[in-house]
């Protein structure tokens, strides 16, 4: 039987966090990490991102849909106004991607990340829930879990 | 000087773009590609000077695409701009034959760091 791996501390997660958001949102001052909720408010964008190899799980990103939009709006140099829904998608999937390609520097190599997919109606992935933050920036939530798997044993080895 | 520019993401390709110009660089002929099969055809239909690629990318990963470039004889000098920063993967960019690896985020400092060698 494996035993679960170390993952990375909350307090790494959160300083990656704010370097992805200050690098590329122009954020003045990155998410920080707030007390848990359940669930975030009103509709919201989630991006899942795997990791598979040494290291078996999922990395998921959400964003309330507000907090979406003023990140594409930062990312692509836009006013809300001219994105277009797939332009929300793409800066929730590239944010994920990015959280999770760093995340995945932390864990034991080799492993390979899926591309990112994302949706307005996530579901959660299959696993144990490693790691579960919530994070504000502005006036806006967004939640970062690790889920870890198991490989399925080998018949016969 | 041309380039080309690929990764899945819009997004990513305007931010990598618009921190080229941030580095002073400039007479930029930029390409952009969305995949690793694009970014190949691409390569062999206007001989860039330089590319910058994502690795996690659909159809062909960067990876393959630099493989697919060398194995025609193509010796583009290619960079990664890639959220995957950990040495076994610079390990793998060097041993394909990249010229370096950019991890994401990056700042158009450790943009032209990444740069001085080829430019």
């Amino acid at each position: 039987m494996s035993a679960l791996t170390d993952v990375p501390a909350a307090g790494d997660i959160c300083q990656l966090v704010d370097e992805v958001w200050s690098t590329f949102l122009g954020a003045p001052s990155g998410p920080y990490q707030v007390a848990a909720v359940s669930e975030l408010p009103g509709p919201v964008l989630s991006c899942q991102v795997g990791i598979s190899g040494s290291w078996n799980g999922t990395l998921t990103l959400s964003l309330t849909a507000a907090g979406a939009l003023e990140a594409a709006a930062a990312m692509f140099g836009l006013v809300p106004d001219e994105l277009a829904p797939s332009d929300l998608e793409d800066a929730v999937g590239e944010l994920g991607n990015i959280v999770a390609g760093n995340i995945k520097s932390c864990l034991p190599e080799p492993s390979a990340l899926s591309l990112p997919a994302v949706s307005r109606d996530p579901q959660p992935p299959a696993g144990q829930p490693r790691l579960e933050l919530t994070l504000a920036w502005d006036a806006h939530l967004l939640q970062i879990t690790l889920t870890e798997t198991t490989p399925a044993l080998k018949v016969g080895a | 000087m041309r380039l080309i520019v690929a990764d899945d993401s819009a997004v990513m390709r305007k931010i990598v773009i618009r921190t080229l110009r941030q580095t002073g660089l400039s007479n930029l002929d930029i390409i952009e590609a969305g995949d690793g099969q694009e970014l190949v055809q691409l390569v062999q239909q206007h001989d860039p000077d330089l590319v910058l690629s994502d690795w996690n990318m659909p159809n062909l990963t960067g990876i393959e695409a630099l493989a697919q470039l060398r194995s025609m004889g193509l010796t583009v000098p290619f960079g990664f701009v890639t959220s995957e920063g950990s040495d076994m993967m610079r390990e793998r960019a060097q041993a394909a034959g990249a010229l370096f690896l950019l991890a994401k985020p990056f700042t158009p400092e450790s943009m032209e760091d990444a740069l001085s060698a080829v430019v």
